[in-house]
């Protein structure tokens, strides 16, 4: 629903990296997308390009990775539950969100 | 070439609400980050809870809203200092707008701190606003399985308040189904049952708000 000042906060962090490297032109930008982030790849990709436009990351391609739910159960510390409500090894419905929720901007190519 | 960043994209409003919150911390102040889905009560809870928690402590309230100061309006009624942001669309507060916020509000002596994000059970809960914890506005008349359906932001709650429950004769609302399902996602949530209608539940949130002021 945000995938805008998403983007905006993408951009930035991509504009001020690429200064500082020299890169006057961003090819493509890896990044790693959590399916429980709340965010629309699609939709980010859309707002990307959109915000792209006349920068010098006009047309690079988002190369998301994206990453499924992990769950760690409170009680028997089972990490290996994907999903799931309840934990698959004890039983126990106290589990805690471990991974699946990045945001984050890996790496970048320019030239 | 490669240019390796490996940052979080919300790093920056991540860090400009770390400095809101040690600002905040230095001065005594203990912040709520308020959320919900439009309708829920959220600006009613705030009106019914400020003149009875003012009697001890002084409060301001910061409100969110994609337009209008009404809600603002609504708090200056109760006697406190409240600020309106207007997001123009945007679907949540960030750090950023709360920093300009409080910069229209005199700090000294506050006690607490209200900031009551943008009706929307999604995307607050993402972006950190420095607060020292979140309160949960969630009415009955939205149903009981809200916590299974919004875990991004059940989540995060330390207290849920279960609001309108003077209709709850009016409604198949089912409070053991929410309460569970909130546990499933969110198990060291606290869960207060009240009426901002009419009064239910609001000396126990009182207590609650209350014991966790400083000094």
């Amino acid at each position: 629903m945000h995938e805008l000042s998403i983007a905006e906060e993408l951009l930035g962090i991509i504009v001020d990296k690429a200064e500082k490297a020299g890169v006057r032109k961003v090819v493509e930008v890896n990044l790693r997308i959590g399916d429980y982030s709340g965010i629309l790849p699609e939709a980010l990709e859309f707002a990307f390009q959109v915000l792209s436009h006349g920068k010098i990351t006009d047309g690079a391609h988002l190369n998301i990775e994206r990453t499924k739910p992990l769950f760690t159960c409170r009680s028997c510390g089972n990490e290996g539950a994907q999903g799931e409500s309840s934990c698959p090894r004890c039983g126990g419905v106290e589990m805690k969100l471990t991974s699946g929720d990045q945001l984050e901007i890996l790496s970048f190519e320019g030239e | 070439m490669k240019v390796n960043v490996m940052s979080d994209i919300l790093k920056a409003n991540d860090l400009l609400a770390q400095d809101i919150r040690t600002m905040l911390e230095k001065k005594g102040i203990v912040s709520w980050n308020v959320m919900g889905s439009p309708g829920s009560g959220k600006t009613s809870v705030l009106e019914r809870l400020i003149p009875m928690l003012r009697k001890t402590a002084e409060v301001a309230v910061i409100e969110g809203d994609l337009a209008t100061s009404k809600d603002a309006e609504r708090i200056a009624k109760t006697g406190v200092q409240s600020v309106q942001i207007n997001t123009k669309g945007g679907c949540h507060l960030d750090a950023a707008m709360v920093r300009s916020a409080l910069a229209k509000i005199d700090l000294e002596g506050l006690k607490a701190l209200f900031i009551e994000n943008v009706g929307n059970l999604v995307c607050p809960s993402e972006f950190s606003l420095g607060e020292t914890g979140r309160i949960i506005v969630s009415s009955i008349t939205e149903g009981d399985d809200k916590p299974e359906k919004y875990p991004s932001m059940f989540r995060t709650g330390d207290l849920v308040l279960l609001n309108k429950m003077d209709l709850i004769t009016f409604t198949n609302f089912d409070p053991n189904a929410f309460k569970r399902g909130l546990k499933k996602v969110n198990p060291r949530a606290a869960v207060l049952p009240i009426s901002a209608s009419d009064g239910m539940g609001f000396s126990e949130l009182l207590d609650w708000i209350a014991g966790r002021l400083e000094g």
